[in-house]
């Protein structure tokens, strides 16, 4: 049937394919950020959470479910909280940990909480964390498929064609495993997950200055005019052509599928979330909680409560949960999300 | 386009395919010196200029130089492309260092000296394909080789992509033969040659690029390491330089192969030689050669007596040292070498081939490595703190160390090399037949991507 070239090709591809499909099966998931330790401890038998917060490192060093949960006690609705948010996160990474969540626990969770960053994908890979193993890691075939199908239908200018490559690369360093042979052999020589700081924390962790850094945030220049001009961003008409809102509507689905119920959440900070604004406002965003209002959550952009523009400290990080605290038992009461 | 990045696996697949659709040997040699100036420009376009001038001047010259009779005439072209080769070479390599150098013995003596430096960008590879056109013209006027048969030929001499950017330094009379015959994919040894180039993907993408991390933790010297981790770290950035320069010739061989062309070793297990003599036969065979042949023997060898000798030897390793870059720490270097190479030449050395060969070999290695210390280090300071720091107690102490994970690397490493010589494992391994080899060979890059080091580095000889 094949000559020697064909038969070479063939058996050279079918060695390839095998260890590949071995080191597929052997990589476990990342452990940036502890996210291999908190699926890990999420998948386990006595991890039960009414609620999941997935998202960027806004809500990983933002949410405290400790906080949160004391204060929903407080308020007549006791749920128990986990943060799941990772470090540089982005929409695609997120859905992928949202649904590895929603099949890895016995029991799904009753609320899934997703931070909702813009839907346009054109910015989806900051340099930094270019080949960084989460990166790598989500990019399975059918969410290298989605997240092309996305670009490609949500008329991004430049269209497909960069971000295409980077994401096929990404696809085939997942297909190979490559670079991941020490985490490979890590697993294969058991090297366990501390559960306990994970189990105290829930996630959350504060983000301490840089070494040399100030201990208090230092406004940059213009900080009061880009506070006070949020609100106003905010409202301004995005180009709706670039949101992709049929990826939206299937996760929405995915999560609703899966027995739990989804809440989108914007945290304070000072990047403008035009897109995910305009979706609220026409309804085509469910249950959003929105945080980055300085007019309604002055607080949370007090600079005694900011580590930089973007993110909390400890101080805020705790002030924010109080806040969500409250607007998710509201919700609650109001019927918006079963109790 | 570095010869491990996807891309290049690309080029190459493609050059490969059309090189070996192409029937005749002219399309071909066409189609390869396209695709060696497309690679070479894919580094920075703006050489492809300095690369085609050195190559048509050389072409021009040697053709004179045959042409000739009258002897004055002769040396008058073989001067001018010495002079162009060198000359492009001296500026872009040595402008700033010897104008820095000048300006630092001014004001040591006192006299007000100030110029702003140029800022000059090395051009990639240039220090090898000048030497390969350079020895050319020299063998062209020995009269040692005909002039090549046409233009394709010589420029595809001087740009051939798998050595193109570093080596090994190809000589006309080798390979220009080689060019006038038609290849045949029939007799291309393509076992061996992919087995060439996985195994110097191995080396450098697997292997030096991972203990360059370690090696680079204590060179930095931001933090306090002790003795035990001074001499881990350059033992093994011997490694890494080991594995990433003879990484990038296997996969040379390995590319060239495959287009059905054989190019120079360059390496014979130089970890192994037992004196520094021995080493230079086996390290960087390509370029020890060339300095004896262009150099070396020109200049008299040993045949003018002791003193003379001694001279020529210096010489040459000053310049060999010099030719790894433009710092005080290569003409040390070189130094070094050139003063172990006469340490050699006395009554040391039979006192040394009287020792154990374990010993000699220990010997050897030993001084090697601190050679590559005074390679490696930035500058001459930071070359006598790391000398100091490999000192029983000192580093300040040693407050902290290199992982001891490294000393279990390094002798897994110095196993499987040991085992390698021993027992010629590629050889065997491309000797398998034809279905097995081809299943553990897809089998074994699977495995050797899922350990490549992310974060890619460049070779360290491109900067040469």
């Amino acid at each position: 049937m094949f000559g020697p070239g064909g038969r070479f090709l063939l058996s050279a591809l079918v060695g390839f394919w095998l260890v590949a499909a071995l080191g597929r099966v052997a990589v476990p998931p990342p452990a940036e950020d502890d996210i291999a330790a908190r699926l890990e401890h999420l998948a386990s038998p006595d991890a039960r959470y009414d609620v999941v917060f997935f998202g960027s490192s806004v809500v990983r060093r933002g949410v405290v479910p400790e906080v949160l949960d004391s204060e929903l006690a407080r308020l007549g609705a006791p749920l128990r909280t986990f943060n799941m948010a990772a470090t540089g996160s982005q929409p695609f990474e997120t859905d992928h940990l949202v649904s590895l969540v929603l099949h890895g626990m016995d029991e799904p969770p009753r609320l899934v909480v997703v931070e909702a960053l813009s839907p346009r994908f054109e910015s989806l890979i900051p340099p930094v964390n270019a080949y960084g193993d989460k990166l790598v890691y989500w990019h399975t075939p059918a969410n290298t498929v989605r997240v092309l199908r996305a670009r490609a239908e949500a008329h991004v200018p430049g269209g497909i064609g960069g971000s295409a490559g980077r994401h096929l690369r990404h696809a085939l360093f997942r297909f190979g495993s490559v670079g991941q042979g020490r985490r490979i052999a890590a697993r294969a020589a058991a090297v366990p997950h501390t559960h306990a700081e994970i189990e105290q924390q829930r996630g959350f962790a504060a983000l301490e200055p840089a070494p040399g850094e100030p201990e208090r945030f230092m406004p940059p220049p213009g900080w009061a005019a880009l506070v006070a001009g949020l609100d106003a961003r905010n409202r301004r008409r995005p180009a709706v052509r670039t949101i992709h809102r049929s990826w939206l509507e299937g996760q929405v689905s995915r999560i609703r599928a899966a027995g739990s119920e989804v809440v989108y959440l914007v945290g304070p900070s000072v990047r403008a979330n035009v897109e995910v604004h305009w979706l609220a406002r026409n309804g085509h965003l469910p249950n959003l909680l929105a945080f980055d209002s300085p007019a309604r959550h002055p607080e949370l952009f007090a600079t005694g409560h900011r580590r930089d523009p973007i993110h909390l400290n400890e101080d805020g990080a705790r002030e924010w949960s109080r806040q969500l605290a409250q607007s998710l038992a509201a919700w609650l009461d109001a019927g918006s999300i079963p109790r | 386009m570095l010869f491990f990045e996807l891309r290049f696996f690309v080029f190459f697949a493609l050059v490969f395919a059309v090189h070996w659709a192409l029937r005749r040997n002219g399309p071909r040699k066409l189609w390869l010196l396209s695709a060696s100036y497309f690679f070479y420009a894919s580094w920075d376009w703006r050489f492809l200029g300095l690369i085609l001038l050195s190559t048509a001047v050389d072409y021009i010259a040697a053709g004179r130089i045959a042409a000739e009779t009258r002897e004055p005439v002769r040396r008058r072209w073989l001067v001018i492309s010495l002079a162009l080769n060198l000359g492009i070479l001296g500026f872009f390599k040595y402008f700033n260092f010897f104008v820095q150098s000048g300006i630092g013995v001014l004001q040591a003596l006192g006299l007000p000296a100030e110029v702003r430096e140029l800022a000059i960008v090395l051009p990639v590879g240039i220090s090898f394909f000048t030497f390969q056109s350079m020895s050319y013209t020299i063998d062209v006027h020995r009269r040692r080789l005909e002039p090549a048969g046409g233009f394709v030929d010589f420029a595809l001499f001087v740009s051939f992509f798998p050595q193109l950017v570093a080596g090994p330094i190809v000589r006309a009379l080798g390979f220009l033969p080689q060019l006038r015959e038609t290849r045949a994919f029939g007799a291309v040894a393509v076992r061996a040659s992919l087995t060439l180039f996985l195994v110097g993907f191995i080396k450098k993408a697997c292997i030096a690029d991972h203990v360059a991390v370690a090696a680079d933790a204590v060179f930095a010297g931001e933090a306090v390491f002790g003795a035990a981790s001074h001499w881990l770290a350059a033992m093994l950035y011997s490694v890494q330089i080991f594995c990433d320069f003879s990484g990038y010739t296997d996969m040379a061989l390995g590319l060239a192969g495959l287009l059905g062309y054989q190019l120079v070793p360059n390496f014979d297990f130089p970890y192994f030689a037992r004196s520094i003599r021995e080493f230079w036969r086996r390290w960087h065979i390509s370029l020890s050669s060339w300095f004896r042949d262009y150099l070396y023997l020109p200049l008299g060898g040993n045949r003018h007596g002791r003193g003379r000798t001694l001279r020529n030897l210096m010489a040459v390793f000053l310049l060999c040292g010099l030719w790894h870059g433009a710092s005080w720490t290569f003409v040390l270097w070189g130094l070094f070498h050139g003063g172990l190479m006469l340490l050699e030449r006395t009554r040391f050395e039979q006192a040394r081939a009287a020792l154990p060969g374990a010993v000699q070999w220990l010997y050897a290695y030993g001084l090697v490595v601190c050679g590559w210390v005074i390679f490696r280090s930035q500058d001459v300071a930071s070359m006598l703190g790391f000398f100091a720091g490999m000192l029983p107690g000192g580093g300040g102490g040693g407050g902290e160390a290199l992982a001891g994970v490294w000393w279990f690397v390094l002798a897994g490493l110095a196993l499987a090399h040991a085992a390698s010589f021993r027992f010629d494992l590629p050889a065997r391994f491309a000797r398998l037949p034809h279905v097995p080899f081809a299943f553990l060979y897809g089998a074994a890059w699977a495995l050797a991507l899922q350990w490549v080091a992310t974060g890619h580095r460049p070779f360290i000889y491109f900067q040469f």
